[in-house]
């Protein structure tokens, strides 16, 4: 198969019209910077945008992102191709955005033992280290209901150098829907998995479109994983 | 506040590690674990070689396990006291399972690991890398700081930088672990194949990213083999350098082909590491 070259036409209205939204876009990304004093650069990459936002990504601390970017007209639900694709490859953590920011009155650390969960406790500690004094829950999730953890000594030892505000939940049941269940009920969080939710975040998304719209509108979730 | 990890062989203790860790969390002001790996399959005398010479002579054997009880403890109580001198915040542990398996849990929970390049955890003699070094670089679960045999105090800070993926992630770790250490001299030291040009590979968003986390790093590049190139670079250093590297993914192909960076710098350069890897 060959590609032909394709010339843009430059004059259309659609094209003139994408040109318009993205220039006026670009100018409230600016001046929201400038109003609150936020240092800031522009890149315009003109690539093929997964692979753009991977290598970019490599030489960022954290990437932001809205749970429903696509490059396809199409209505996709969340989390769209695309973004399952930057979660899946981003050199860095990422940061789904919520449809509106509140203020952040608790640290969620979603737990289950294994090197990948504490690597993104890990990692946001290292990034936002002015939560320390915030209330964090380590929430784990299993068929007992108790407390299973052999490390809790030496997680813990960790924890403390890091927080001050340590509260340790267990929830009963299945990770698949109790965890969420659960985290739903909450407001003014900040959800941090790794790739113990990998299975999870998609879980998390899998919910219909009217549960996420009013249920996670106020939750960032950072991932990061192995 | 961290917690930085030095990982000690109590039979044959380290005063490197101890001085690099203490030297370290001072710095850094951070809580300071010993973790002493007292693994019961491994003693400083052979056990077959006891048996073969004598039987099994039980009151030897208690007597020998005695002797190296008190090694490990002497080891244990110098670091202590190594500790209070320096009045840190600190822990022992005194883990008493496979070592190699011991160190890559402690790893999990631990902001950085701190270990002599020569440890063994056997009674051979091995030539470096070890082979429980190795094996602990490719599975460790925090960035690990190798230290040389001999203990001098950090004056200079060199960044190894290919354009991968896991390079950067080593300089971001270092950045966000240790800032403490960004007032010392850093230089960016990148090889570029012969064929190529002498620009930084990734340019533009590798110095916008520095720009942010080391902003005074000098530059250099050079062309040639890059195990070559770098071992000359770091021998004609004066000052006694930190080296920043990233290495050992799990899993690749080539390292059946190529050595690792690491492990060239770790036998031909006497110079404390810094190895970060991701994924």
């Amino acid at each position: 198969m060959t590609y032909g070259d394709w010339e843009v036409d430059e004059r259309s209205a659609e094209r003139t019209f994408k040109m318009e939204v993205i220039e006026r876009n670009i100018k409230i990304l600016k001046e929201e910077c400038i109003n609150r004093g936020v240092s800031f650069g522009l890149h315009r990459d003109r690539g093929v945008p997964a692979r753009e936002l991977i290598e970019e990504s490599r030489f960022a601390d954290v990437l932001v992102i809205d749970a429903e970017t696509s490059f396809n007209r199409r209505y996709e639900g969340t989390p769209t191709e695309f973004v399952r694709d930057i979660l899946k490859k981003a050199e860095c953590p990422v940061v789904i955005a919520p449809e509106h920011s509140e203020s952040i009155y608790e640290i969620i650390f979603t737990y289950n033992e294994s090197p990948s969960s504490v690597f993104a406790i890990k990692q946001f500690t290292y990034l936002f280290p002015q939560f320390s004094s915030k209330m964090v829950s380590i929430i784990q999730v299993n068929d007992s209901g108790e407390w299973k953890d052999k490390d809790k000594h030496k997680f813990k030892e960790w924890l403390k150098e890091h927080y001050t505000n340590l509260n340790f939940e267990v929830v009963k049941g299945n990770i698949d829907n109790k965890l969420f269940d659960h985290l739903f009920k909450r407001k003014n969080i900040f959800l941090v998995m790794g790739a113990y939710g990998r299975t999870e975040v998609s879980q998390f998304f899998r919910r219909s479109h009217a549960d996420l719209l009013i249920k996670t509108a106020t939750q960032p979730i950072f991932i990061a994983h192995l | 506040m961290k917690k930085i990890v030095a990982a000690f062989d109590g039979l044959k203790y380290s005063e490197s590690a101890r001085d690099f860790a203490i030297y370290l969390a001072k710095q850094t002001n951070t809580h300071l674990v010993g973790v002493f790996m007292d693994d019961p399959t491994y003693t400083s005398y052979k056990i077959y070689e006891q048996i073969a010479k004598e039987g099994v002579p039980e009151d030897k054997l208690k007597k020998l396990e005695a002797k190296d009880k008190l090694v490990r403890d002497a080891a244990a109580e110098d670091f202590n006291k190594a500790c209070r001198q320096a009045e840190l915040e600190f822990t022992i542990h005194r883990d008493r399972d496979i070592a190699i398996q011991e160190l890559k849990h402690e790893s999990i929970y631990a902001d950085l690991l701190i270990i002599d390049s020569k440890e063994t955890l056997t009674h051979y003699s091995e030539k470096l890398p070890t082979r429980f070094i190795r094996e602990l670089l490719s599975d460790t679960q925090c960035p690990v700081l190798i230290v040389p045999l001999k203990y001098k105090p950090i004056q200079k800070i060199i960044l190894l930088y290919d354009g991968e993926p896991s390079s950067v992630h080593a300089i971001k770790m270092f950045s966000y672990l240790l800032p403490q250490l960004k007032y010392l001299e850093t230089e960016v030291l990148s090889v570029n194949p012969i064929t190529t040009s002498l620009h930084l590979p990734d340019n533009k968003l590798m110095k916008e990213f520095m720009k942010r986390h080391f902003p005074k790093a000098k530059y250099t590049v050079m062309k040639g083999w890059a195990e070559d190139e770098i071992i000359k670079n770091l021998k004609k250093q004066d000052e006694n350098a930190l080296v920043v590297l990233g290495a050992y993914r799990r899993g690749t192909v080539s390292r059946l082909f190529r050595e690792s960076m690491a492990d060239v710098l770790m036998r031909d350069v006497k110079l404390p590491l810094f190895i970060a890897h991701n994924k």
